[in-house]
């Protein structure tokens, strides 16, 4: 549960960065309050649909990412109709911010792992010493 | 660990004593892998009923609803469905890897992540598992308990 909490506020803190940048691109200088609860709304409800994405375990990590970037990309466009985000930025850089705020979170993620496996692997190397001495 | 050999006439099974001040971790494991050896499963091999011991069993596989146990060599099947079995192997150092698979940790010599992101478990035999990266800290934690200090 702790590691979802987190992920999610990665994830919102990733989107209102990468929205900044865009729009400080676009001559922007303030984000509204409004946009960063939005945000943090559409966050949740990506977490919540990976979370039962997650599920169904598919052994192909092409097909799983590809599943992974769906889901993100629909959840953007749904908030962006709900909230109306299509009136400020259009359609195509919503899905560019989307995929580009999953490249980061994957990115985040496969470091993680890469030291998860690190730790297994060391551990693993730890027991095998120990059951030849025994 | 002092290991001690003592034979004596007229004993009908083997006896194994494991003397100790306090209670610790080393003790534990030696008492789990000494259960293991003697704990066994029920397996089929070409409809004849089997007992294998769960220390010979490398890797247990669920396809289609139907459970193969892999050992070194051989292959059996199990009536058993993979969550009982999971629950009943938890003791003996099997770890889940995926929805359809669960691992003798004490056969396992590595685990690997390849280039498309997928990550693989390589075992003693040679042959090598398909990880789900969502067992990863489950596995991760499962080590760290049981680690030697």
């Amino acid at each position: 549960m702790k590691k979802r909490i987190t992920g999610c506020l990665v994830t919102t803190a990733l989107a209102v960065v990468v929205l900044s940048f865009i729009a400080s691109l676009y001559g922007g200088h303030f984000i509204c309050v409004d946009t960063i609860y939005q945000i943090a709304v559409v966050n949740i409800v990506i977490h919540i649909a990976l979370f039962f994405f997650e599920k169904l375990e598919c052994n192909y990590s092409a097909l799983e990412i590809m599943g992974e970037l769906g889901i993100v990309l629909a959840s953007v466009l749904v908030g962006g109709f709900l909230f109306n985000w299509f009136s400020s930025v259009p359609v195509i850089l919503l899905g560019i911010m989307g995929i580009v705020i999953y490249l980061f979170a994957w990115l985040i993620e496969a470091v993680h792992l890469q030291n998860d496996v690190k730790q297994i692997n060391a551990l693993l190397e730890r027991m095998s010493k120990k059951g030849d001495q025994l | 660990m002092i290991l001690t050999r003592e034979q004596k006439d007229g004993i009908k099974e083997l006896e194994v004593i494991i003397r100790y001040e306090k209670e610790n971790e080393e003790m534990k494991q030696v008492e789990n892998l000494l259960n293991s050896w003697n704990h066994s499963i029920s397996c089929e091999e070409e409809r004849v009923q089997r007992k294998i011991p769960v220390s010979e069993i490398y890797y247990i596989e669920s396809v289609d609803k139907h459970s193969f146990v892999y050992c070194r060599e051989k292959v059996y099947s199990s009536k058993q469905r993979l969550y009982q079995l999971s629950t009943e192997l938890a003791q003996d150092g099997f770890v889940r890897v995926s929805k359809a698979c669960i691992v003798n940790i004490q056969y396992v010599k590595g685990i690997k992540t390849l280039v498309n992101s997928r990550i693989e478990a390589q075992l003693l035999n040679g042959e090598s598992v398909v990880v789900n990266r969502k067992y990863i800290p489950s596995i991760k934690k499962y080590l760290e308990e049981r680690s030697p200090v």
